[in-house]
């Protein structure tokens, strides 16, 4: 620790996890803030840019006494470091945290699913980017499902589970995040799998997956069915493993929808969308559990902090998985589309294309900012 | 690339997040008021929070330069509220009515900003004196020509109209000055 008032990503995410009250002020500038900022359930935060506190004595007081521990969160932990420390020579209780956004942006957080004798299954989450991936073992073999650019945390997940990483799918061409499924492919020997329409034209090798209608893994008894899910993509694929984990991809939320139209056709893809919620969803049973691979609202997490829901429970919240008239639906779908996009979206695509090749601390830059891939909820 | 004459360069090369902007406040206490300084940095951050720092404080920004991977920041020192007096120079004139003229007539400009606010954007053909050089270099303006004086708000435009009207020049205050101005920019680099 240095004798600096210092807490780590993981510790923070520790206590939004368990609930405990956590007093953030994010020292950052306001356009930042508002953009992007550490949310949870038990969290509350201020803005107050880090260099308003070197014009006046008066803006320390901006700090509310009932805060208790003020966690100081600033873009790479520098300003904030000097704000806590300033904070401790006032008397408050404050930490920097370390890293700051940056350190946050390339956090990860594993959770099984469920484990039983056959299979694990883990939920990966990016809180930050509200990104999710996914980990599937069984019998000493791993398929990882929408990795995050960073392979580090699959890699240690298949280490500590003592199982090789055989296959890496990506459920469609992201638009917000990195696509680590590449990189990890190439690091462990594994088969890289997207759907052929997702690739059209673009310059990567990858296996087919529309190919493979089942990917067995390690034990025979747990069996991956792809099922394609066009709409948010034309070629997004869903995986039901062993007949109950659907991993929806960009399909389904937990609160909502995918949003069509970052490919520039609204109007087709929502139609597609429909088809994929009316016929194909349509067939899966109520107990079926929908793991996304996105969340876009801390309230969309469990005790646990696991994203997660019934089928039937989304069908009967989310009123657009009821809206079974398809001008009704495509309209609706339609006009939630004009809100903003993921940041960079453009490159991002480029770049999980192979067609741009960016540094790490580029690619950093570009995926910073909040995730935006849902139809907003509320629909 | 060309150099724009400040009072004063920061370095802040390699450094990060506070130390650009704390750098920046010292340096900003040790020049004069209406001083331009220079503040050369590399980490991108310093973009948005020098621009929010000035903004915060009064102070001026100028404007940015990159190059190589460098974010030249140029700033002006803002001036304590006594000195911002009622303008007082009776002969003014408003940027429409300097627009109309420069398109229909032969127009002297003077531009009394510091240089590197001119450098930013400036009326093409505008001469740059700043106010405080005025005094030592009087022989550069025709005498026999009416001189419109533009600055950024009309405020250091109005004592070079003083000053220049005293030793016997025709001047004209334009303002309120180059904030409002729409017509035609030109820079300097």
């Amino acid at each position: 620790m240095n004798g600096k008032p210092v807490i780590d990503v993981s510790a923070l995410y520790g206590k939004i996890l368990r609930g405990e009250p956590v007093f953030i002020l994010d020292v950052r500038n306001e356009e930042e803030y508002r953009d992007w900022r550490i949310e949870g359930r038990s969290v509350r935060s201020i803005n107050v840019p880090y260099f308003a506190f070197l014009e006046e004595e008066e803006v320390w007081r901006s700090v509310p006494e009932d805060a208790g521990e003020v966690v100081v969160v600033c873009a790479k932990g520098g300003a904030s470091e000097w704000v806590a420390e300033q904070l401790r020579e006032r008397g408050r209780n404050a930490f920097s945290l370390e890293g700051g956004m940056w350190a946050w942006s390339q956090f990860y957080h594993a959770l099984p699913v469920v484990s039983d004798s056959r299979m694990t299954l883990y939920q990966v989450n990016r809180p930050a980017k509200g990104c999710l991936s996914y980990v599937l073992v069984s019998r000493g073999e791993a398929l990882v499902v929408d990795p995050a650019r960073h392979t580090a945390p699959y890699l240690e997940i298949a280490k500590a589970e003592g199982a090789e990483i055989r296959g890496v799918i990506d459920t469609h061409l992201h638009a917000d995040h990195i696509s680590g499924g590449r990189e990890l492919a190439a690091k462990t020997g594994a088969v890289y799998y997207l759907s052929s329409e997702e690739a059209a034209g673009a310059r990567i090798t990858f296996e087919p997956l529309e190919r493979h209608p089942r990917i067995r893994l390690g034990d025979v008894e747990v069996e991956v069915l792809t099922i394609p899910t066009p709409g948010h993509t034309p070629g997004s694929t869903s995986l039901l493993i062993d007949g109950r984990y659907f991993l929806s991809g960009d399909t389904v939320f937990v609160g909502g929808l995918g949003r069509p139209d970052l490919g520039g056709k609204a109007r087709e893809w929502a139609e597609m969308l429909y088809e994929t919620v009316f016929r194909t969803i349509a067939g899966l049973p109520d107990g079926t559990y929908v793991l996304p691979a996105h969340f876009s609202t801390p309230e969309e997490m469990d005790g646990r902090g696991l994203v997660g829901a019934e089928l039937g429970a989304i069908r009967r919240n989310n009123e657009i998985m009821r809206m079974e008239d398809r001008s009704l639906f495509t309209a609706t779908v339609e006009a939630s589309t004009g809100q903003k996009k993921p940041p960079n979206f453009e490159t991002i695509v480029a770049v999980n294309r192979g067609e741009e090749t960016v540094d790490s601390e580029r690619a950093a830059e570009l995926e910073i900012g909040p995730n935006r891939c849902a139809v907003h909820h509320g629909l | 690339m060309k150099e724009i004459k400040v009072n004063l360069t920061v370095h802040c090369e390699g450094l990060s997040c506070p130390l650009p902007v704390m750098k920046t406040k010292q340096a900003m206490e040790t020049v004069r008021p209406g001083d331009v300084i220079e503040v050369v940095a590399t980490d991108r951050g310093s973009i948005a929070d020098l621009k929010g720092w000035a903004q915060r404080t009064g102070h001026q920004y100028i404007g940015l330069r990159e190059e190589e991977g460098r974010y030249r920041h140029y700033l002006r020192r803002a001036l304590p509220e006594e000195e911002k007096q009622e303008q007082q120079f009776p002969d003014t004139a408003d940027c429409e009515e300097l627009k109309e003229a420069l398109s229909r007539e032969d127009v002297r400009v003077l531009d009394v900003r510091e240089p590197a606010e001119y450098a930013f954007g400036h009326i093409p053909g505008a001469r740059n004196i700043p106010l405080g050089d005025l005094d030592d270099r009087l022989e550069e303006l025709d005498p026999s020509r009416t001189w419109y004086v533009i600055c950024r708000t009309g405020q250091r435009s109005d004592l070079a109209c003083r000053q220049l009207a005293e030793k016997g020049l025709r001047v004209k205050n334009v303002v309120p000055g180059m904030i409002a101005w729409d017509g035609p920019i030109e820079q300097d680099f």
